[in-house]
């Protein structure tokens, strides 16, 4: 292990350990709320980054998922009558293994097209998904709205449980994008985004990993809608199947960096707190153009987001402190690897 | 037997004949040149060989089996590598990145780190590594696309344009490194407009024209021959 | 039969509206190579436009467009010139992402105003009827269709028969090949993204007039665009006019003759299944889907 490894590690456990201290640091309950909220959509930026970071094929329909995921989940626990208690966090599995295979036809159908037209169909796909909620009232009950099981937890420990399922799940995710960034799998995802038809001329089976991508990104956030669905304990189908969801995935990754494997983790941690703050803190209304003209200033001034830009700069005084050390660098050399790497 | 044979093959787009009954053939272990006035077909002929375009007739034997209507893929697996003549690499991801992606079925499972600095070094890019590819000049592109191919151990590699856009240095590693590759038994076919380039590599030469073949056999011969300076010089 | 004549009748006249909000769209697209996912928006707020100036200073909602389709035309171009101009990279999935922000703003600014009650633009007309084929067509749903119909013909006018229109189609054919034939590519682009916007209101009146709607309402509205200029060929103007009217007729057969509550999805799928077999979509050119 080298020294900036063994840095990277420390920091990362003490992320964690101070993310997993977080209800006994701060013993409130609406600071509970906004962390696992901001969890949920960690796992589910995370999660999207798999499909639109990594291969480049921006989904505007996988909010439908999560939609997929907290019906199935509140579903499935009515017919199978599952109790409400720590057990019940088990059906995130059933919601997620549902939302993975409707993830298969669904996206074979939509990654048959590229680019816009892909964009489009997953924004069709998620309107299809919320009519159907609305429609199939034998199993969702349509506008009026389905209960989950009641949460057995009272008062301050309520949060307690949703937290760390949340937390798990986040860090599930974020071990799993990893893995992914540095695996043959996801080094082939990379050269899609770059250019799909080389790929493919170079022996990649481009639609095969593609839909294994689209898959995985729908299971996670399947698991993040049922999760949300056991918190709230009612969803309706404009909440659980929502458009702004689609976008706020988008924008945490954008925000902090698309195809990174602490991008969307950042993008989350910065987007989710503000968004609940601007709800409270503003008029109806005023916190939509907060929350736009934010996302207006991200892609227009730091395009690439924060996590690269930020990354860069420090690689850049990194490199130019070593020249100033070193005797005479080839100047070439270094131009180059200023701009290098992008793990 | 040849190792490649094209053998009738006709496209068309739209109303332009870009192949018309265009045959050819590549023998084992040697250079092919596939020289021919702009608009001849050169870049078609490649499309359809390396399964970028299905031919409207005829058939592409490789090795004596029709591979003609394959896909990219499965073509590339078979062993044949193909390069651009504007060099299509993945400009985002860094250069050892690129060397890993090329995969053949047969080629085990990922290529090792030692074999990805081992094609760096040998195309002079060694010391790019972990830069991005997007951040290198024209020609060190063509040379990484160049090595993308023999990282994956083809046994036929076509080239298009490979000495085109870049400086005469760099022309010259090219030359160096399409020898050095022949001599360890890769045959190539390959695109190319610089005549001195194609004349001094080549031990054979195919010439196209209006989508046909009009002249093949040793570059001496090809240029001398009356359908050729006919071909250049318009008519 | 008489339930079928219905939905045919009614998807047309509601076609048209829908080729209104599509055509410029799509001729965005065309000419700028983006998507402008604010549509739904600049339709919403073109309807309540229509509303406020009927509603506060008793204008026809007609003739009110005389005002509102300048000033949408003012929106959009200043969008362009601040916004999507700026995009030079990955332009496609970057405006999807500027225009999506722009909505949120229009949304929010609308929100602000009109707060997030449906309302309906109620005119004199809306009243009246004719009888048509056994049924009572309400007369707003021809005057609108009418309406649609004539901006149509002035946007056909405009692109075929003028010289700048010549330079806009010049455009939409290739950008640098219009630039270095001395057009100003980036005025155009912005020239267009008004005329979509100005189309909008136009569309977005007559959408009030039939519906009744809300801020919130540009989700639906975005989608059915989209659903529409992606089928009938991104790009394709004519493309769109007919997979307008092509789509709304299924969706009123539907709903008239069989399950009104599952005619929007059928939209979709229909959507879904054409773009499985064609992913250029009905009218588009097989190089679309390599872009």
């Amino acid at each position: 292990m080298t020294r900036r490894q063994a840095y990277n590690a420390a920091a990362l456990g003490a992320a964690l350990l101070l993310a997993a201290l977080f209800p006994v640091l701060v013993p409130n309950g609406a600071f509970e709320t906004v962390a696992i909220f901001t969890l949920i959509y960690i796992a589910m930026a995370s999660a999207w980054n798999i499909l639109g970071g990594y291969t480049g094929y921006v989904s505007l329909g996988h909010a439908a998922f999560f939609g997929v995921g907290a019906y199935a989940f509140t579903i499935l626990c009515k017919a199978w009558n599952v109790p409400a208690g720590w057990v019940t966090f088990l059906m995130l599995l059933a919601a997620g293994a549902v939302a993975g295979i409707l993830a298969i036809p669904f996206g074979w159908i939509a990654l048959r097209a590229r680019r816009h037209t892909f964009v489009v169909i997953t924004i069709a796909y998620l309107f299809i998904f919320q009519l159907l909620a609305y429609n199939l009232t034998n199993l969702t009950n349509g506008s009026a709205g389905i209960g989950a099981p009641i949460p057995p937890w009272m008062g301050s420990s309520f949060n307690i449980p949703f937290f760390y399922v949340a937390l798990a799940l986040a860090v599930a995710v974020i071990v799993l994008s990893a893995l992914i960034r540095r695996s043959r799998f996801g080094l082939s995802l990379l050269a899609i985004r770059d250019d799909e038809d080389r790929a493919l001329g170079l022996g990649i089976p481009t639609g095969r990993l593609k839909l294994t991508a689209f898959v995985i990104a729908a299971i996670f956030i399947a698991m993040a809608g049922a999760l949300y669905a056991y918190y709230v304990t009612f969803i309706y189908p404009q909440y659980a199947m929502n458009p702004l969801d689609d976008l706020s995935m988008a924008l945490m990754a954008f925000l902090g960096g698309v195809g990174t494997v602490a991008g969307p983790v950042i993008g989350a941690l910065i987007v989710e707190p503000s968004q609940q703050y601007f709800t409270i803190a503003f008029q109806s209304g005023l916190n939509l153009i907060t929350y736009g003209g934010l996302f207006l200033v991200v892609i227009l001034f730091i395009p690439r987001g924060l996590w690269p830009t930020i990354r860069d700069a420090l690689k850049a005084r990194a490199e130019r402190v070593r020249a100033q050390s070193a005797v005479e660098p080839p100047a070439e050399a270094t131009r180059l690897s200023a701009k290098g790497g992008s793990s | 037997m040849p190792l490649l044979a094209v053998k009738g093959v006709s496209k068309a787009f739209g109303g332009i004949q870009a192949l018309n009954s265009c045959s050819f053939s590549v023998d084992q272990g040697t250079v092919t040149g596939l020289i021919g006035p702009n608009g001849s077909g050169k870049t078609t002929v490649f499309n359809v060989i390396t399964g970028y375009e299905r031919p409207d007739a005829g058939e592409v034997l490789y090795q004596d089996q029709a591979i003609h209507g394959q896909s990219p893929r499965a073509v590339f697996q078979r062993g044949i590598g193909r390069t651009f003549q504007s060099p299509r690499i993945f400009p985002r991801l860094t250069l050892i990145e690129n060397l890993k992606i090329p995969v053949r079925a047969s080629g085990g499972p990922q290529t090792p780190e030692d074999d990805v600095n081992r094609w760096l070094e040998f195309v002079g890019l060694d010391r790019y590594g972990t830069a991005q590819a997007g951040s290198l000049s024209y020609g060190q592109r063509k040379l990484l696309e160049f090595a993308m191919m023999l990282a994956a151990n083809p046994q036929l590699v076509l080239l298009d344009e490979p000495a085109g856009g870049v400086n005469p240095a760099m022309m010259e590693t090219m030359a160096r490194l399409i020898t050095e590759m022949n001599r360890r038994g890769v045959t190539f076919l390959i695109v190319e407009h610089n005549m001195g380039f194609v004349m001094s590599l080549c031990q054979h030469v195919v010439v196209m024209h209006r989508g046909q073949v009009i002249a093949s056999g040793p570059p001496a011969v090809v240029q001398e021959d009356q359908a050729v300076l006919d071909a250049y010089l318009g008519d | 039969m008489s339930l079928l004549l219905d939905g045919i009748i009614s998807g047309i006249l509601t076609g048209g509206v829908y080729a209104l909000m599509a055509s410029g769209l799509t001729l965005v697209f065309g000419v700028l190579e983006i998507i402008n996912v604010a549509q739904g928006s600049l339709i919403v707020a073109g309807a309540f436009l229509s509303y406020a100036l009927l509603t506060y200073l008793h204008i026809n909602i007609f003739l009110g467009l005389i005002l509102t389709m300048p000033f949408m035309f003012l929106v959009g171009y200043v969008v362009d010139r601040v916004f999507v101009r700026r995009l030079r990279v990955d332009r496609v999935m970057m405006s999807i992402m500027v225009t999506y922000g722009v909505a949120l703003v229009i949304d929010g600014i609308l929100t602000m105003i009109f707060s997030t009650s449906y309302v309906h633009l109620q005119t004199a007309a809306l009243n009246q009827s004719f009888p048509l084929a056994g049924m009572r067509v309400p007369m707003i749903y021809v005057y609108v269709f009418l309406m649609s119909v004539v901006f149509l013909l002035a946007l056909y006018a405009l692109l075929y028969r003028t010289t700048f229109g010549q330079a806009l189609r010049a455009t939409a054919q290739n950008r640098n090949a219009a630039r270095l034939i001395g057009i100003d590519v980036d005025q155009m682009s912005s020239i267009t993204f008004g005329i979509c916007a100005a189309l909008a209101a136009a569309g977005g009146m007559g959408y009030g007039a039939i519906s009744s709607f809300h801020p919130n309402s540009q989700f639906d509205l975005i989608s059915r665009v989209l659903v529409i200029i992606v089928l009938g060929g991104m790009g394709n103007i004519g493309g769109a006019l007919v997979a307008s009217l092509l789509m709304l007729v299924i969706e009123d057969v539907v709903s008239t003759v069989w399950l009104p509550n599952w005619s929007t999805l059928i939209f979709f799928i229909v959507l879904a299944m054409t773009l499985a077999l064609r992913p250029q979509g009905l009218f588009g050119s097989k190089e679309a889907r390599q872009q």
